[in-house]
């Protein structure tokens, strides 16, 4: 008798302790989670806003065809995928593209087609 | 002359094997060979299952003393690291260094998984205790349930010894039985609509997240059971030699040959136990039938749990994944992805699955530390 009431007794004690600290692992770990995802979000910011005016200084740069909407999708990521490569040195930075505008090529008509030369070269 | 030779090769027969051996030992030798067939030909287990058997093999030998209870042989010192509680914690710090545990992190609740999925445990303890075993034997033979064996030696060799044969045998037995055992479970305890629940994708880890969650559960773990301490700190010792990304090679020693070399130490001294009067008694075939009862109770409980979550979250959970919870990792995320694609081929479940199924790993170390500290 004795030894059923232990086993009784083990069974809910058990499954509670269990419960009990896996339930505290999981607090632990959203709280980790958050306390991470916020040091990254603070850290992020200040490149992010050099990120942003140096977007601007590149859009300029950078030829853009006239397109129809369908082909933007492809645009945004070419765009995306080239300042990804010149910018981010940690695996952990990741940019989406939330807008992009053509800004009025400013250039001289003679430096677009030395550029457009080189391209084809 | 002759007579003196004649009476040479008399005194070497009457003192070898054929001579001196009973029964009992050919019996299980016969069995040894039998596990030894199951682990070759049909792949049971082999990494562990091939040297227990062949230690099974070596203990049952007449008159060899190498059993792991024979002072001042080979094997009697091998099985010092299980007797002390050396072997299963460094086997585990194997497994923390091949362990992501991604999934994880990205979907902490299916750490509730892994806790239901002990229930196995805790049920055949109650069940040992209802056919006459005594507490320390019957958390023994409920920690089968827990589908780890570092786990099931570790508490064994502390509450059990003279059982460790029987219970490392029933335990990877079982385990490589998991594709057999577990989808006439998951079937009947869930509904064709609830299988065919597609989950949403898990969310990316950064490695900043991958490294500290070895740190905290090791902390969080230990003061809250500290008899689970060997083995969850070391679990996790091997995942931040994984994730550290500093120390590749210590990360490839534990993942290769420490592993190895403790499997092999580990093997042959478990089976060596495997003595034939300890073995050949109605006791082991108790503990083979309460090992099927803790593994499909395991099941059900992770299961009926996942249902729960179904319900709590509107169906965004499939509740096949809470089978995994059982800690026989990958083979019971597989089984969850293998039947869940079954109800529907399009759905992918194995990395879901693989969340509960690694947290069950963390839930068995937890369960053996509940159960060390109460009836050590």
């Amino acid at each position: 008798m004795n030894n059923l009431s232990l086993a009784v007794n083990l069974i809910f004690v058990g499954i509670v302790v269990v419960f009990l600290a896996l339930a505290a692992l999981i607090l632990v770990i959203f709280i980790a989670t958050r306390l991470l995802s916020i040091k990254k979000a603070s850290s992020q910011a200040a490149p992010a806003s050099e990120l942003a005016s140096s977007l601007e200084i590149d859009e300029d740069e950078i030829e853009t065809p006239a397109t129809d909407a369908p082909d933007d999708h492809e645009l945004v990521a070419v765009i995306t995928a080239a300042i990804n490569a010149l910018y981010t040195t940690g695996a952990d930075i990741k940019l989406r593209v939330k807008s992009f505008r053509r800004i009025p090529s400013n250039s001289p008509i003679w430096n677009m087609e030395g550029r457009k030369e080189r391209l084809i070269r | 002359m002759f007579s003196e030779f004649f009476n040479t090769i008399s005194d070497l027969i009457a003192s070898s094997g054929f001579a001196r051996g009973n029964w009992q030992q050919y019996l299980m030798i016969a069995i040894a060979c039998v596990l030894i067939y199951l682990a070759v030909a049909k792949k049971y287990e082999p990494l562990l299952l091939l040297p227990i058997s062949f230690g099974m093999l070596l203990a049952n030998l007449p008159f060899a003393n190498l059993s792991s209870y024979d002072q001042g042989g080979l094997v009697y010192y091998l099985y010092q690291g299980v007797k002390m509680g050396i072997y299963p914690p460094l086997i585990f710090l194997g497994i923390g260094a091949m362990t992501d545990f991604g999934p994880l992190i990205a979907n902490p609740k299916s750490l509730l998984l892994g806790a239901a999925a002990q229930l196995g445990i805790f049920t055949t303890f109650l069940g040992a205790i209802f056919m006459g075993y005594a507490p320390n034997q019957a958390g023994s033979i409920g920690i089968i349930g827990g589908a780890d064996g570092p786990t099931a030696i570790f508490v064994t060799s502390k509450l059990a010894p003279e059982m460790l044969g029987p219970i490392a045998i029933a335990a990877y037995s079982y385990m490589a039985l998991v594709p057999i055992i577990q989808p006439p479970i998951m079937k009947l305890l869930t509904t064709k609509k609830e299988r065919m629940v597609v989950m949403e994708q898990l969310r990316p880890v950064s490695k900043l997240e991958k490294i500290v969650f070895p740190i905290l559960v090791t902390l969080v773990v230990s003061f809250l059971l500290p008899d689970a301490a060997p083995l969850v700190g070391m679990l996790m010792l091997g995942n931040l030699f994984r994730e550290s990304g500093v120390v590749e090679r210590i990360s490839k020693t534990a993942q290769n040959e420490l592993i190895n070399i403790i499997t092999i130490f580990l093997g042959i001294s478990v089976g060596a136990t495997a003595k034939a009067e300890t073995f050949l008694a109605p006791k082991t075939l108790g503990i083979i039938v309460l090992g099927l009862i803790a593994f499909s109770f395991g099941t059900a409980g992770g299961v009926i749990f996942g249902k729960i979550m179904y319900w709590a979250t509107g169906g965004k959970v499939n509740p096949l994944i809470g089978s995994a919870g059982v800690s026989a990792v990958p083979m019971a995320a597989r089984v969850s992805q293998k039947v869940g694609q079954e109800a529907n081929p399009g759905n992918f479940l194995l990395m879901h699955a693989m969340g509960p199924n690694v947290a069950g790993v963390i839930g068995s170390a937890v369960a053996a530390g509940v159960l060390l500290s109460v009836l050590k």
